[in-house]
């Protein structure tokens, strides 16, 4: 047991108290479930980039810029999510938001009334999101039996534990009080504990280099232009369609916080990847032959800053790895004690005892994925990869076209998510077990998006419109998030001065992050220019 | 880095430029003729709420 071990108890104890203190937040469903409503811009910004900061980003991303140079996701897969970040925040999660969902299967319910989209959308809901934050756990496991000597089964065990302690007593109040400390831990660790390690390594790890490294992939060419772009399309689609993502605007207290969060997470989001990575492809000019390219962070933290730094910059890793961990198994929580309750009981009173059962619901849940974890089905980046891959082919297309499209039906959104989940289930198993290639600009996640899309479009053509259908379309369509300004209004006679500031304020600080932006980023450039 | 640093301000662009669009459409016809118009912001206040999810009008 070395300080490592002692700062993750330190870690689990501090976010474990702040947990159980949220549980006197929780005054019926509304708030366990969604804040009643009152997340700030601040919870916002730090709830998104933790949802989107996971253990990917922190281990598997930093293996692959290690291996690969900085760019090789930073010109591709990054933008895509940080353009699939917007679209789940601005379009996808303010629809949502505005015909007052709680999580994505209501949003299924309340456009095709149809118990069957429902079931189907709750199944993939519980299914993609606990292999995601299995995958989250087994990274937790492996990171710490590696560095502190304990035995994976031990860590799973303690950390299921814990994640109990962050989503079951305070619910999403948890989740995003917890979000806002960890978001300050990876905050540090990005913009001081990375930037050390750079300055320790930089001469050495420059000269030692291979050549051509710090290239863009548009530059080397290498796999083609057809294999780039289809990466920047596959985390565009991924980040789109992700639950974790569009349900964070869920608690937001209105349509300005949702606004000016995703500006500034969308900001923040960009500069903490590049140093990342930027820290992890450096690390390839020091320690060249690291034997898993995954723990290459970790490498950096532990022996190329002073300990008590690194201890900060582990600290970052495993939140990282924790939040993300906690929105997923508080989301298939969410499904389970709200939609399939609902779905199973249909004429009973929904709000009696919804608290107790939605707490049962995240014991089970976050229970289960420890279960699954502790056996370590696959690496951590197999298992978010394929997750997202399911949420992508099958929800991405229905709820876009269900957005869009008034002749989408019930009928095309339960094919089209059948099709693209058994034809990513069925690529997927072939390429892993049957070793068949797919050429990389047409793997199995675009092939399963294109499948569900062509069987929605398919029968969405061939059955006649219902005007049901049309008309829970047009009803979603013309609902807007901006009626909080009505409803404000009416509820006090000095909220339309407010309303102007913050309309005001809202425009002043979007353009404000964009200025500094485009600041940072021409400083930025001319920095690596002027050392590289 | 050129394209990271263009990327990265495409993004943040993107975002600011679709919140201005959407306040400006949404918000801004409403928040000026409420200023405007006292009468009318009374009016409001009698309404009953819908928080956005009552039905709306169907387009025919």
């Amino acid at each position: 047991m070395n300080d490592v071990f002692w700062m993750m108890i330190l870690v689990l104890a501090a976010f474990g108290v702040v947990g159980l203190c949220m549980a006197k937040k929780i005054r019926n469903g509304d708030s366990f479930y969604v804040m009643e409503e009152k997340a700030p811009t601040l919870f916002l910004v730090c709830g998104i980039c933790m949802s989107y900061i996971s253990a990917v980003t922190m281990n598997a991303a930093p293996g692959i810029s290690y291996e690969n140079g900085p760019f090789y996701l930073l010109n591709t897969a990054q933008p895509g999510a940080w353009f699939g970040t917007i679209v789940a925040l601005l379009f996808i999660g303010r629809k949502m938001k505005a015909i007052g969902c709680y999580t994505i299967p209501d949003y299924f319910f309340k456009r095709f009334s149809d118990n069957n989209v429902l079931f189907l959308g709750i199944l993939i809901m519980v299914m993609a999101i606990e292999i995601y934050g299995i995958g989250q756990l087994v990274t937790i496991g492996n990171i710490l039996s590696s560095t502190c000597g304990i035995s994976y089964g031990v860590i799973i065990l303690t950390f299921t534990v814990a994640i109990m302690f962050f989503c079951v007593p305070g619910g999403t109040w948890g989740i995003m009080m917890t979000d806002t400390i960890m978001f300050a831990v990876v905050l540090v660790t990005a913009l001081v504990v990375c930037p050390l390690v750079i300055h320790g390594i930089y001469p050495e790890a420059l000269a030692h280099l291979p050549e051509g490294f710090m290239a863009s992939p548009f530059v080397k060419g290498g796999e083609g232009i057809g294999s780039t772009l289809s990466n920047v399309v596959l985390w565009f689609m991924f980040f789109a369609g992700s639950p974790v993502i569009i349900t964070r605007v869920f608690p937001a207290k209105n349509d300005f916080a949702v606004f000016k969060a995703t500006v500034i997470s969308v900001a923040l989001l960009a500069v903490i990847s590049a140093i990342l990575y930027f820290t992890a492809g450096l690390m390839r000019g020091v320690e060249p032959n690291l034997p898993n390219a995954d723990l290459v962070m970790m490498e950096a933290f532990l022996n190329h800053v002073p300990r008590y730094l690194g201890l900060i910059g582990i600290a970052g890793i495993l939140t990282a790895a924790i939040s993300t961990a906690s929105v997923l198994f508080c989301l298939a929580g969410f499904s389970v004690s709200r939609d399939l309750y609902s779905l199973l009981n249909p004429g009973s009173q929904e709000k009696l005892n919804a608290v107790c059962r939605a707490r049962v619901a995240q014991v089970f849940a976050v229970a289960l994925g420890g279960l699954i974890a502790y056996f370590q089905p696959a690496s951590s980046y197999d298992l978010s990869t394929f997750a997202c891959g399911i949420l992508a082919s099958s929800w991405l297309p229905t709820i876009l076209l269900s957005l869009l499209w008034k002749r989408f039906n019930s009928s095309a959104a339960f094919y089209g998510m059948s099709v693209g989940t058994c034809t990513m289930l069925v690529l997927q198993a072939l390429v892993s077990f049957q070793n068949i290639s797919l050429p990389s600009w047409l793997n199995q996640y675009i092939l399963s998006v294109l499948a569900s899309l062509a069987t929605s479009v398919l029968i969405s053509l061939l059955r006649p419109l219902k005007g049901e259908d049309a008309r829970r379309h047009y009803q979603i369509r013309h609902a807007m998030l901006s009626d909080s300004v009505f409803t404000a209004v009416r509820r006090s006679g000095r909220a339309l001065p407010a309303l102007c500031r913050e309309y005001q304020r809202t425009k002043r600080i979007m353009v404000g992050t964009l200025l500094v932006s485009i600041v940072l980023w021409i400083c930025l450039c001319i920095v690596f220019y002027l050392l590289i | 880095m050129v394209v990271l640093t263009i990327l990265a301000i495409l993004a943040v662009g993107l975002a600011t430029a679709v919140g201005i669009h959407v306040l400006r459409r949404e918000y801004f016809p409403l928040l000026s003729e409420l200023e405007r118009n006292q009468g009318l912001e009374d009016a409001l206040r009698e309404l009953p709420l819908s928080g956005g999810q009552e039905e709306k009008e169907v387009e025919p």
